[in-house]
């Protein structure tokens, strides 16, 4: 099944004839079917909201972000060995998952050779932090298992669990040597299927179809790798293990706790990363001819500053999807400075105000407009269809078969039956973007803007799109829609419809805050229940 | 998601022998091939190579030989941007005017899934809606292949991208992508490390590793049970890998070679050191090829979008600032600026000339009889798509002597025929008697290639 990502806009190609070229009046574009709110359907969310529903969720690997932060807060190794050494993450519903491919040989050889490593390295620095007694004592390693063990697999170890993995500690103390036996039992950890894996074990006899209530400790899993997109700390285990997520209340105390902690800034780091298409930035080639400044450093400050200004405005401002979107400030450093024509902020890297004629938000900050631009040219497409897909979770199909593809950004088109009905929704808005070139430097070269098939309609310029964004209320729905999406890594689904409409309302309370929909979602019946099967 | 039953079969060359009678014991329906194929190497042409090479073809005058007219002539020549493989005209057979049916089957057709075809010759299979949100929809005949020799095929690739139906070409089965190696060194590594290894602190390494292993297996089994179908099914697979982990450790493998390893310390990865990596990825694979590893690789170069390749590479005498997707597709929409020509030729010219690098590194080996490993090897060259991402006049261009099973220096030209057909010739020069491959919609048999 084909989980519907927010709205097919399969109107593209049908009813060309209602389409008039830019230019005659009116409004070009059609209205997409099904824009309305789902909620008029004959079962209505008053008749099915009763009882728990929600989507299913796959099994999934850890991401590689999720994997080095998990073994820097289990080993202290912050290496970084996935995002250096792994195979690219599998995308779902936008967001890196690792959810629908199984395994393949080059992946379990890639997590041998890191677990190798990484247990190398432990046995050197981390082992004393988990026990202090002899390597060569069973009663030693017994202690070191469990606790180890707990932390590795996200809940207790059972019984028979404990006596395997000391079993293998022992016959490699008796082949070699004690610190022997603890580096291959960290190893097999490393390697085991519950280290790997999101795992949602199930109630023996439980049907696929049932909507189950998640345990203690995958609930607390789950809260982690949302909140910190990293493994539960001892304390929200100890909370898991006396029953105290089991409620909404419990949940929620857990949910702030976690929020305010350090660890909350590499969620909004790695949500911001994906939904902004800030991966892949310092991979990007540019002309050295048009842009000689050009480098993997300012490619890294680029990144830098959109991070930090999501966390900046959610973790220490206020938080709101208004101030992300037309903040007319940054934060970076001088290089960054210098683009955009401004004085360097004072100290190496801090907040730069920016000229609100130019500048509102995340739309206009350098990064955005660089990794959504080719090497010398802006790209409407690019960033048309971020607006479309990431802002108003508008979904556009690709280019038809046979259809003779130009220029990348090429005003024929329009003019193309074949490409008029995706490129009118995508093209008037990339060509407003034109006032910014392919490095996000202010030239001034934009044209008013058109964004029909939304409630933003025509616009001046960026800065007018931003503020008109995020009054929109559809806007405002596919940025709580995103973060459903992050947090459980995958497109939701009708059956989480009455969920989702419960987070849309407490994010649109809050004014919009986005603390208060990690909160909202994470305590949401959709992030709690586990369905294995339509 | 089928299994397409791959753990039944061992991928390593001990189940020739001494698996065979386990596999006639259970009765299995390809045990008269099997029995035939173990007969000796000699019944088929020694090992294919497959290379991909990214993105598009350019229009037909650029890839279409010289010496005659119609479907069947001797080779004379060849367009200017295919020149580096000038010394190979009377090893190549260019198999030209195939059309990737499959491909008409998929959500967006005029898209650039054309990597998920090019081996597997079935439309892909969606798990979202956006444009690559899907996987290949089934195995992949280089590991067709290698299952049925027993065999495990090496997977390579250079700057292949993300993790989608556009990024992988090989594929175990539905939604089973086989992810590539894609450092030179990490390839080396895995397939020599450990012959290169002293005996003794080798031994230590294998018991440990298997004991690792051993309880990694235990902990699989006992989570499964557990968990939904869904999940078991992963864990099936990752079960099968294991084990497949667990008999590479406890081979005894014995090298008569001598493996170089490519240079350390270099970023790979990188889109300046792509042309380097193509070389280097190239030199593992032809190695690993010679020692006897394998009969089997494949080599995927960048992926069917290539907008993660821009060619400023000027050690290369190519230095252009824009990326090979767009390269490609300002030429299709003003192939009369000569500018726009001239790079998207040069373009061309140096994944030719990458081409030739391998067949040079093949034929610079000695197999005995005066033959070399060119003579009996088959190479596989192509691209995910047509020209404008066409998916008809798709041309195949073979290689090498395949031990006598192939007749090259010729064109032979198969108009609208679907690609699966010479998906089915591999199969065959590689000693299996399969009539059919991939969608049998899209398949009307092996092609006469003459």
């Amino acid at each position: 099944m084909v989980p519907a990502l927010g709205l097919l806009l399969t109107g593209c190609y049908s009813g060309l004839d209602a389409f008039d070229p830019i230019g005659s009046g009116g409004n070009p574009v059609p209205e997409p079917s099904g824009a309305a709110d789902d909620d008029g359907g004959g079962d209505g969310p008053e008749a099915s909201c009763q009882a728990p529903s929600v989507g299913v969720t796959p099994l999934r690997r850890l991401t590689r972000f999720e994997y080095d932060n998990t073994v820097r807060d289990l080993l202290g190794d912050d290496r970084h060995l996935a995002a250096a050494r792994f195979s690219p993450d599998e995308a779902n519903g936008g967001y890196s998952a690792n959810a629908v491919a199984p395994i393949s040989k080059t992946q379990l050889d890639e997590y041998a050779t890191a677990a190798e490593d990484l247990a190398v390295s432990f046995l050197d620095a981390g082992v004393g932090d988990y026990v202090d007694c002899p390597l060569s004592d069973s009663s030693c390693a017994t202690q070191f298992v469990t606790k180890f063990g707990r932390r590795a697999f996200r809940r207790p170890l059972e019984m028979t669990e404990v006596d395997e993995y000391v079993a293998l500690y022992e016959d490699a103390r008796d082949a070699w040597d004690g610190a022997t036996g603890f580096r291959i039992v960290v190893e097999a950890m490393l390697l085991s299927p519950n280290f790997l894996y999101h795992m949602e074990a199930r109630p023996v006899g439980a049907a696929e179809t049932d909507v189950l209530p998640l345990g203690g400790f995958e609930m607390a899993s789950r809260m982690s790798y949302f909140v910190w997109a990293s493994m539960p700390d001892d304390e929200l285990l100890d909370a898991a293990e006396a029953g105290a997520l089991d409620t909404t209340e419990g949940l929620e105390a857990q949910v702030r706790r976690m929020l305010e902690d350090e660890r909350a800034g590499d969620t909004i780091a790695s949500f911001t990363r994906q939904w902004v298409h800030l991966e892949g930035l310092g991979d990007k080639v540019k002309d050295v001819e048009i842009f000689p400044e050009w480098s993997a450093v300012l490619a890294a400050s680029m990144e830098h500053e959109a991070l930090a200004f999501a966390d900046e405005v959610i973790r220490n401002g206020d938080g709101r999807l208004e101030t992300l979107l037309t903040a007319p400030w940054t934060m970076g450093d001088a290089s960054l400075a210098e683009l955009y024509q401004v004085d360097a902020p004072e100290g190496e890297f801090g907040r730069i105000d920016l000229p609100p004629a130019e500048r509102a938000g995340l739309l206009t900050q350098l990064g955005f407009l660089t990794a959504n631009a080719h090497a010398a040219e802006t790209s409407w497409v690019h960033r048309g269809l971020f607006v479309r897909q990431n802002l108003l979770c508008q979904v556009l199909p690709a280019p038809p078969a046979g259809v003779d593809v130009n220029d990348p950004n090429d005003a024929g088109r329009l003019e193309n039956p074949e490409c008029t009905g995706c490129h009118l929704m995508i093209d008037p808005i990339g060509w407003a973007f034109d006032d910014y070139d392919a490095l996000g430097v202010f030239v001034g070269e934009g044209e008013p803007g058109d964004a029909s098939g939304s409630s933003v309609g025509e616009f001046d310029d960026i800065v007018a799109l931003a503020g008109a964004l995020a009054q929109a209320p559809e806007v405002q729905d596919c940025v709580a829609s995103q973060w459903f999406r992050y947090a459980t890594r995958r497109a939701e689904t009708s059956a989480d419809d009455c969920a989702l409409d419960d987070i849309k309302t407490t994010f649109g309370a809050s004014g919009h805050d986005i603390r208060e929909l990690i909160v909202a979602v994470a305590t949401s019946e959709a992030f709690r229940y586990h369905k294995a099967s339509e | 998601m089928t299994r397409q039953g791959f753990s039944s079969f061992t991928r390593r060359g001990f189940m020739r022998g001494a698996g065979l009678a386990t596999a006639a014991g259970m009765g299995l329906p390809f045990l008269s091939s099997l029995v035939a194929r173990a007969a000796g190497d000699e019944d088929r042409c020694k090992r294919l190579i497959i290379l991909c090479s990214p993105n598009e073809f350019i229009d037909r005058d650029h890839w279409l030989p010289s010496g005659g007219n119609g479907d069947s002539y001797a080779i004379t020549g060849l367009p200017p941007v295919m020149s580096a493989l000038e010394p190979y005209l009377s090893k190549l057979l260019i198999v030209g005017d195939l059309r990737m049916q499959s491909r008409a089957d998929d959500p967006h057709p005029g898209g650039h899934l054309g990597t998920s075809h090019v081996l597997v010759g079935r439309k892909v299979t969606p798990n979202g809606s956006g444009p690559g949100d899907a996987w290949g929809g089934g195995i992949s005949v280089d590991q067709y292949i290698g299952q049925q020799l027993g065999m495990d095929p090496i997977t390579l690739g250079v700057r292949v991208g993300s993790a989608d139906c556009r990024t992988r070409i090989s594929y175990l089965g539905d939604s089973q992508p086989v992810t590539p190696v894609t450092d030179p060194v990490v390839a080396f590594d895995s397939l020599f490390a450990d012959s290169l290894m002293p005996a003794e602190e080798l031994a230590a390494l294998k018991a440990q590793r298997l004991s690792v292993l051993d309880r990694v297996s235990g902990d699989l089994e006992r989570i499964k049970s557990r968990l939904p179908q869904e999940g078991r099914n992963k864990l099936d697979v990752h079960a099968d890998m294991v084990r497949e982990l667990e008999l590479k450790i406890e081979s005894e493998q014995v090298l008569d070679c001598a493996p170089v390893p490519p240079q350390g310390g270099m970023d790979y990865g990188s889109n300046a050191n792509f042309p380097t990596a193509v070389r280097r990825q190239i030199d593992v694979m032809v190695q690993a090829l010679g020692c006897g590893i394998t009969d089997i690789a494949t080599l995927q170069l960048a992926n069917s979008g290539a907008g993660n390749i821009t060619p400023v590479w000027p050690e290369e005498g190519i230095n252009i600032s824009k990326d090979y997707h767009n390269i490609a597709h300002d030429y299709n929409g003003s192939s009369g600026n000569a500018a726009i020509r001239e790079r998207r030729e040069q373009l061309e010219a140096f994944f030719y000339r990458m081409f030739a690098y391998l067949l040079e590194q093949l034929e610079a080996i000695p197999e005995g009889d005066g033959t070399t490993m060119l003579d009996n090897s088959l190479v596989m060259w192509s691209k995910p798509l047509g020209y404008k991402h066409r998916l008809d006049t798709h041309p195949f261009i073979l290689a090498g002597g395949a031990r006598g099973r192939l007749n090259p220096g010729r064109f032979v030209s198969f108009p609208d025929k679907p690609h699966n057909n010479l998906l089915v010739n591999l199969c065959n020069l590689m000693g299996l008697d399969d009539q059919t491959f991939g969608n049998p919609d899209y398949c009307t048999g092996p092609f006469d290639l003459g």
